[in-house]
């Protein structure tokens, strides 16, 4: 069923439905994105995690044009929280509101975020990519280097770099903070990529003749998604971790808004940490980076859910058939088979 | 023995690839500590103890003094100087913000043993607690008790350091009185072995340890809780339930050694963060130890002590990790028996 033959030849078979482009297109996102979401959506770590690093993205694009700029005397000093509308978090003790500290802090982040994290995996993932495959001196040159590199302890580093290149573009500072970031992602690759080159399906691409970036790109890549995802994720927390500490500690240049700065301004020059009517500058940034990091840690974590291609077909059995409690056990063959027929 | 060569080899090539890296960081990054210190020798020549408008080889020598890198010099020969300075002499030049140029290594070495002091407490804490804490969550595998600290653990880690620094000097520091809020010792006390002392040290130490300890112990736990679980399920455990060994024995000697094998190099690298990590918790907590030295130094961009407090923590990670290199066929035999194969 569902196939014609043309008469002559069997390979000149349509499928007797078509469909249309938009139905293809729809199709193909829902198994790019659709599907992996709704796995992470059902996970409750996932939706948590979805809707507080959601909840960020939103204030750092659309909620930096509806909360206005903080400034000096923007208000009175010390407003503490949930009292006034025009400060739902309260003031510090210059009289700048902090949920619009809060949110104007955010986009330099994001772009820090972006940056570290891609230069980090790229670099991370294409060295171990090409020294687990390669082995042998090759490797151990590589390697050696990536440990040194390794073994010096992160922050000093990063304070040196900070204070000798006295960066302000986030995109450059996430680039700085992840400078040796990246070789923790050469181990874990590379440790994958390694029994993954004698596998039959390597061996075959490469014995078909396909060059060396053919196979690594297209016999070793995909199978490393997953550790490529959830390393992403990792690498965001590691920056945010890292940026606050450097921000805090005043290292970095004060001309970029961080959340760190305003813990640094509380802790230094102010009583909040004597006083509990100012405690409240210094636990908004504290339960603003924390929640940023429990939500990138939830989502990691529920990632591991979307790689698991169980837990995928169950979902995609249950999309097309609500009414049945696919949830109790493993999706049959008919099961499959039926939502291909659809 | 070839396994504990190849350790102390890249031990050796780290130490090395560090103060080569310090030595370019110093010299050939534009804007960087040499370059740096020519614009501030120009400006201010009285404070490095020359006339007005100093000659270049007055300007040169006060730099080779400091940073012990002679800017005229070809590239090679200064770093051949250098390498030797730091190898041979131990010597990392002086310091340019401390007053009357004091060397930089006595500098170091004064606040180094607070530094370790404080890692080494953290780091024991730590494994132990998350040692003890992954058997009993293996033990009671999927009970309420485990899912609770799961996730409490997963919250816990996603916590920076720092946060909960701040948050515990916040709360059991100033509004409680609970502890003391700087300092790490009572000043009033004579130093020295006898007990009111070392208690008063401890006492000091309290919450900066505890915030390594909150955030660190977590990961050990679960990485404890996974080895355990899958050990208890081998052949081995069931063979020495059959002889009828006791189930102290059997959990202490047949269980505990072999899942601690997998976390023991971890437990040692960790050692690296909280030695970086001491610049900020020094910072947050007023402790004097080496982390402090450095937040100092780079506030005021003296460079010869932050480049030789860089060099010091690499090199007290290292040794940590041949440390845990040399101990490892202690616990796992193995170790040693797969080197003598080759």
């Amino acid at each position: 069923m569902g196939t014609e033959t043309d008469g002559d030849s069997p390979f000149e078979s349509t499928a007797s439905y078509e469909q249309t482009p938009l139905e293809v297109y729809q199709n193909k996102f829902d198994r790019a994105v659709g599907g992996p979401l709704g796995v992470l959506w059902e996970d409750y770590r996932g939706r948590f995690g979805i809707l507080l690093v959601g909840f960020y993205v939103l204030m750092g694009t659309v909620g930096v044009a509806l909360v206005p700029q903080p400034k000096p005397n923007m208000g009175p000093r010390y407003v503490q929280p949930f009292q006034d509308p025009n400060f739902i978090l309260g003031t510090d003790g210059l009289g700048q509101g902090l949920f619009s500290l809060m949110v104007h802090a955010t986009p330099p982040m994001l772009k820090m975020i972006l940056a570290g994290a891609i230069f980090a995996n790229l670099l991370g993932v294409s060295v171990g990519l090409y020294t687990g495959y390669v082995g042998g001196a090759t490797d151990k040159a590589i390697m050696s280097f990536v440990d040194t590199l390794n073994s010096i302890p992160g922050i000093p580093l990063l304070i040196i770099l900070a204070a000798i290149l006295e960066p302000t573009n986030p995109f450059l500072i996430g680039i700085i903070l992840s400078v040796q970031r990246w070789t923790g992602r050469v181990r874990t690759i590379r440790s994958q990529v390694i029994p993954l080159a004698n596998e039959e399906h390597v061996e075959a691409a490469r014995a078909l003749g396909d060059s060396k970036s053919t196979v690594l790109v297209r016999e070793i890549l995909p199978h490393l998604l997953p550790y490529i995802f959830i390393g992403f994720l990792g690498g965001a927390t590691g920056i945010v971790f890292a940026s606050v500490g450097l921000y805090f500690l005043g290292i970095l240049p004060f001309d970029t808004q961080n959340w760190g700065i305003v813990l640094n301004f509380a802790y230094e020059q102010s009583g909040a940490m004597y006083s509990l009517e100012a405690a409240h500058w210094l636990l908004v940034p504290l339960v603003t980076i924390v929640g940023l990091t429990v939500g990138l840690t939830l989502l990691a974590q529920a990632f591991d859910q979307v790689f698991n291609p169980r837990v995928r077909a169950r979902h995609r059995a249950r999309g097309t058939d609500p009414g049945e409690e696919a949830d109790e056990q493993e999706p049959t063959t008919s099961d499959v088979g039926r939502t291909r027929v659809e | 023995m070839a396994y504990l060569r190849d350790r102390l080899i890249q031990a050796v090539v780290t130490i090395w690839g560090i103060v080569t890296l310090s030595f370019f960081l110093n010299k050939s990054l534009p804007g960087g500590p040499i370059e740096a210190l020519q614009a501030d020798i120009r400006e201010s020549p009285f404070k490095y103890g020359l006339s007005q408008n100093p000659s270049q080889e007055d300007v040169n020598r006060v730099i080779e003094g400091l940073v012990q890198i002679p800017p005229d010099k070809p590239l090679w020969e200064a770093y051949v100087d250098y390498v030797t300075q730091v190898f041979v002499e131990f010597d990392f030049g002086q310091s340019i913000s401390v007053a009357g140029g004091t060397d930089v290594m006595p500098l170091i070495l004064q606040r180094a043993p607070w530094t370790i002091f404080l890692s080494t407490v953290g780091l024991l804490y730590g494994a132990i607690i998350g040692i003890l804490l992954g058997s009993v969550m293996a033990y009671y595998e999927g009970t309420k008790f485990d899912i609770g600290m799961s996730v409490s653990i997963v919250l816990s880690r996603s916590i920076p350091y720092y946060i909960a620094a701040i948050f515990l000097l916040f709360v059991l520091g100033f509004q409680w009185g609970w502890f003391p809020t700087g300092g790490r010792v009572n000043p009033d006390l004579e130093p020295g072995m006898n007990p009111d002392w070392v208690i008063s040290v401890f006492y000091y130490a309290t919450l900066p340890a505890l915030s390594f300890i909150l955030t660190g112990f977590g990961g050990r736990a679960l990485g404890m809780r996974a080895n355990s679980i899958r050990l208890l399920g081998s052949e081995y455990i069931h063979n020495a339930r059959l002889r009828g060994l006791s189930t102290y024995r059997i959990s202490v000697t047949y269980l505990a050694r072999n899942a601690i094998l997998p976390i023991w190099t971890s437990i040692v690298v960790s050692l690296g963060g909280l030695l970086g990590g001491s610049v900020i918790l020094e910072r947050i907590f007023q402790y004097p130890g080496m982390g402090d030295l450095m937040f100092e130094a780079a506030r005021l961009r003296d460079f010869p002590v932050l480049m030789g407090a860089l060099i010091m923590v690499t090199f007290l990670f290292v040794l940590g990790t041949l440390i845990a290199d040399f101990t490892y066929p202690l616990i796992d035999p193995r170790a040693d028996m797969k080197a003598s194969r080759e």
